[in-house]
């Protein structure tokens, strides 16, 4: 029995490795998380307006998810410039989201700190210099630059609260927002370019992984009218019920990673390669939906993409990065609407709430993919419990069976095992 | 790799990235590291592995994030510190143990059952780190010589314990700038071209209150609230609001970040030097709010305050908790 | 067999409970041993953290006496320290310290009859709830504190998805 252990895996959020076992007839693969995480924890018995602060060190979008499931709870709906804020808040998060696994793909051949000009000549694309990738992380700062008065704080976003938002912006932040804004349009659009030109095409940087199939699942993703919408990879869609999608989706613990795996209750658990109730959600599942983007500009940028992939679904990692470009630019767009001074400006910041339930739920389409909370709370507005569906156990199961479909052809094609552990890093980079 | 430059680690155990997301974007600078660091173990971003790790001779500084929950963070760390010159505690898990140190308000620090975690099943499938009874702060594993608290940490203080630890002496500019963004017995540290004294924290040294920006009037209120029942746009400091804000109980720093934003404070920096125990310390200031004499009214107002310890101790109960173990 | 003799803190006014205590000793009224005395010029002196330091460093119990609303000699000091009473027991109880081993109760400086007994009832609670041993999570759901009900056996909350792991 031979053990080989490629860890860790760079650029996932969740410390993880993937551990082989192998012997003559056999090869299992474990994906695996190696840090736990003790959410019910830490959120039970916490007062419920407390878990938009809490949330966010599972990603920065829960703070907004949570935000909605408290208005739900309190039966209060925030004014106009509340919800403005957020939605920005939110494609600012898109934006620097993406842009980061973008500029990790770029990077993925080298060291990013490497003396550029010692740096292997082959390991950037053609066109991608170092003031390309410079360029890259300024926009991203000038994203997070967007978190940070959007949301008082990036990564950990403080200014979503129950019925609205918790501040009025200043005036030099509408001017601020506003040169950010262009400044972010136009370089998602050059990005596309760049993108679409030299990495996601035909003999682009993604050839090399371009056998690489990712695992024809289910994805899950908001359908405009924001219900959870499940889309067959052979055609057709199926519409979730949002409030019950606790029902629906179970969360199924494996002795060998810290992380659960969600998976369609109706289907049962058989394992991770046996069960056929597995899903993943993110930017794949959300081009694979085959729904238009919300802006001009992404609508155009999508097309183009799809000129250049092919119709979806596609289940290959250009298509999983195309989607990500034309996220890109529509956050871009979204943000110059949301984020404008005249959506920002209003009388009222915040509605309080006269009642509060005892039970509620919200469902956001993040950057990472979709995520749904649900909570249960007492008399005191004290959280009993917390159920939370999100892209760490959503794409779980996928990432697994992708682990796994890799490391199978890796060992057929005798890789060493640094050479196994690049290209499993790079496949599950865009989830 | 030239001599000249640091040698850096940068590394996260159990948290969410925060920090590492910090150092990858301070100031859009981090590509201009490689002039004076040499970065030569970061697993999340160049997924350095655990041989290169056994490999390395020495570190200069290690920044190691997030809070320590199973015996591989533990081994990690401790290997770390035993090649590292200098250990930075980065970002408040590593510091006191964070939000994940919630879970020692559970039995077995949040682990259905201790035995549970690693149970080799009967396959012998891949054994995971083996998590232990409680969430530990670097401190309770290794010695720690300099904390650079928040959650995350702030821009300016990360980039000022950066360059401060990792720039050579005759690096004028690097130094001036870190100076500037410290208090200053570290800042005459900086500048001198010294080391600041070990256990010294990247902060400052009073309470946020110093540095908050809001009005401070007379503090009395008749009741107290939760933040969704009212909210005042004055600028009034907002535990005279009657809001929960821990800002007396927390060590400066930030600036005043949340409550620059109308948030109440809830501590990510821990406590300053001069405070025994943050709940105490918030008992007898929330306390001394209360507008009256009348012992109904006054427990009343005391009734809408609720869980105390994971308000006080959001991110010090694995540390800074005077009656909860510390080891 | 040894049984359990606790060692319980008094913060003691020197206006009003300390009189009180020296009367009774004086008087040669029968106390229990237990009681170590710390005289504070005011209830209203005994910050919060002073109870919390007494527990952490071995303490039972601890009690807290002052003069009657009215009488402190300070106009108001008993008055602070009676704001802090609430919020002081419940955080106590939250961290695992039974709402018996702290108390705060109003003692007049002719009251040393009362002072005694008050003591000495102290002193026998004490004994029966058992040492105090800083807990790992906190003890048992009292009736009236913020905690929730529903901890089950094994220590965990009633949620949904099991303790370990997250989401």
């Amino acid at each position: 029995m031979e053990t080989i252990t490629l860890e860790p895996l760079r650029w996932q959020d969740d410390p993880s490795r993937i551990t082989v076992r192998a012997d003559d007839s056999n090869v299992d693969v474990y994906y695996q998380v190696t840090s736990p995480k003790s959410v019910e924890a830490i959120c039970c018995g916490r007062p419920v307006e407390e878990l938009p602060r809490i949330l966010p060190i599972l990603a920065p979008a829960h703070h907004l998810t949570a935000a909605l499931a408290l208005d739900r709870l309190f039966q209060v709906e925030p004014p106009e410039l509340a919800q403005n804020m957020r939605t920005a808040l939110l494609q600012a998060q898109y934006y620097a989201a993406h842009l980061r696994k973008i500029f990790f793909l770029l990077t993925s051949r080298q060291d990013p700190f490497a003396d550029f000009h010692m740096a292997r000549r082959d390991a950037l694309p053609p066109k991608v210099t170092k003031r390309v990738l410079e360029r890259i992380m300024h926009h991203a700062a000038l994203a997070q630059e967007a978190e940070d008065i959007l949301g008082g704080r990036r990564d950990h976003p403080l200014s979503a609260v129950t019925g609205g938002v918790s501040r009025y912006l200043k005036d030099g932040h509408y001017d601020r927002l506003a040169e950010i804004g262009d400044a972010l349009l136009t370089f998602a659009q050059e990005l596309a370019e760049l993108m679409r030109t030299e990495i996601i095409a035909d003999g682009g940087m993604l050839a090399p992984w371009a056998d690489i199939e990712i695992p024809a699942l289910p994805g899950l993703y908001l359908a405009s009218g924001d219900q959870p919408t499940l889309s067959d990879p052979k055609g057709g869609a199926q519409q979730l019920n949002g409030e019950q999608l606790g029902d629906t989706i179970a969360l199924q613990e494996e002795k060998w990673t810290y992380q659960p795996f969600a998976y369609l209750q109706s289907k049962g658990w058989q394992g991770f390669e046996q069960s056929q109730g597995i899903f993943h959600v993110g930017p794949l599942a959300r081009f694979n939906s085959g729904q238009e983007a919300a802006t001009p500009m992404a609508e155009e940028e999508r097309q183009r993409i799809i000129e250049c992939l092919g119709a979806p679904p596609s289940f290959k990692l250009s298509a999983a990065f195309g989607a990500m470009v034309v996220e890109v630019v529509q956050a871009a767009e979204l943000l110059q609407i949301h984020g404008s001074k005249e959506s920002l400006t209003g009388p009222v910041l915040r509605n309080i709430p006269k009642s509060r339930g005892t039970s509620t739920w919200a469902a956001l389409e993040a950057p990472q993919g979709l995520m749904w909370h649900q909570y249960e709370v007492d008399d005191d507005g004290i959280v009993q419990s917390v159920r939370i569906i999100d892209a760490h156990c959503a794409n779980n199961g996928m990432k697994c069976l992708l682990a796994k479909q890799l490391v199978t052809a890796a060992m057929e094609r005798k890789l060493t095992p640094a050479a196994m552990k690049e290209r499993a890093s790079v496949a599950l980079l865009p989830f | 790799m030239n001599p000249k430059k640091k040698k850096v680690a940068i590394v996260s155990a159990s948290g969410c990235r925060g920090c590492e997301h910090a150092i990858l974007n301070v100031h859009h600078q981090v590509q201009s590291f490689s002039r004076w660091i040499d970065v030569v173990y970061w697993p999340y971003l160049l997924g350095s592995d655990p041989d290169e790790l056994d490999a390395l001779e020495s570190i200069d500084v290690c920044f190691f994030a997030g809070a320590v929950t199973t015996d591989a963070e533990r081994s990690m760390a401790e290997k770390l510190r035993s090649k590292s010159d200098v250990m930075v505690a980065c970002g408040a898990c590593a510091a006191f143990g964070g939000m994940p140190g919630l879970a020692n308000q559970k039995k077995n620090g949040g682990a259905a059952s201790s035995e549970d975690a690693a149970a080799p099943h009967e396959n012998d499938e891949a054994l995971l780190p083996k998590r232990e009874h409680r969430v530990s702060s670097l401190d309770q594993v290794v010695a720690v010589d300099y904390v650079i608290p928040g959650c995350q940490p702030t821009q300016s203080l990360l980039w000022a314990g950066i360059q401060a630890l990792t720039s050579g002496p005759r690096s004028q500019s690097k130094l001036s700038f870190a100076a500037a963004r410290l208090p200053s017995g570290l800042a005459q540290a900086v500048t001198a071209g010294t080391t600041p004294p070990k256990g010294s924290y990247f902060a400052g040294d009073k309470a946020v209150c110093a540095s908050c920006s809001r009005v401070k009037e007379e503090k009395k209120f008749e009741s107290a609230v939760r933040p969704y029942e009212k909210y005042e746009e004055s600028g009034r400091c907002l535990l005279e609001q009657g809001l929960v804000c821990l800002g007396i109980s927390t060590r400066e720093g930030c600036g005043g970040l949340c409550t620059g934003v109308g948030q109440p404070c809830r501590g990510c920096f821990g406590k300053p030097e001069a405070v025994y125990d943050p709940g105490a310390k918030m008992v007898s200031a929330i306390s001394s709010t209360f507008a009256s004499e009348d012992k109904t009214e006054i427990e009343n107002m005391a009734a809408v305050l609720k869980d105390l310890t994971g308000t006080f101790y959001r991110y010090t109960l694995a540390t800074q908790c005077a009656l909860m173990d510390k080891e | 067999m040894s049984t359990f003799e606790p060692k319980i803190m008094a913060f003691l006014c020197n206006w009003c409970s300390y009189v009180a205590a020296d009367a009774a000793g004086v008087s040669r009224f029968t106390q229990q041993t237990n009681i170590r005395v710390v005289r504070v010029f005011c209830s209203g002196m005994v910050d919060p953290s002073y109870v919390m330091k007494a527990f952490e460093s071995g303490a039972d119990g601890v009690i807290v006496a002052g003069c009657f609303p009215g009488d402190c000699h300070y106009i108001s000091g008993n008055i602070k320290a009676m704001r802090r009473a609430p919020l002081l027991s419940r955080l106590l109880t939250e961290l695992g310290v039974e709402k018996e081993r702290f108390r705060l109760e109003w003692i007049a400086a002719s009251d040393s009859v009362p002072y005694a007994r008050i003591m000495n009832e102290f002193c026998d609670t004490i004994r029966k709830l058992g040492p105090y041993q800083p807990p790992r999570k906190p003890q048992a759901i009292l009736p009236g504190s913020e905690m929730l009900a529903g901890e089950t056996e094994a220590g965990g909350l009633q949620c949904h998805l099991p303790l370990r792991g997250g989401c």
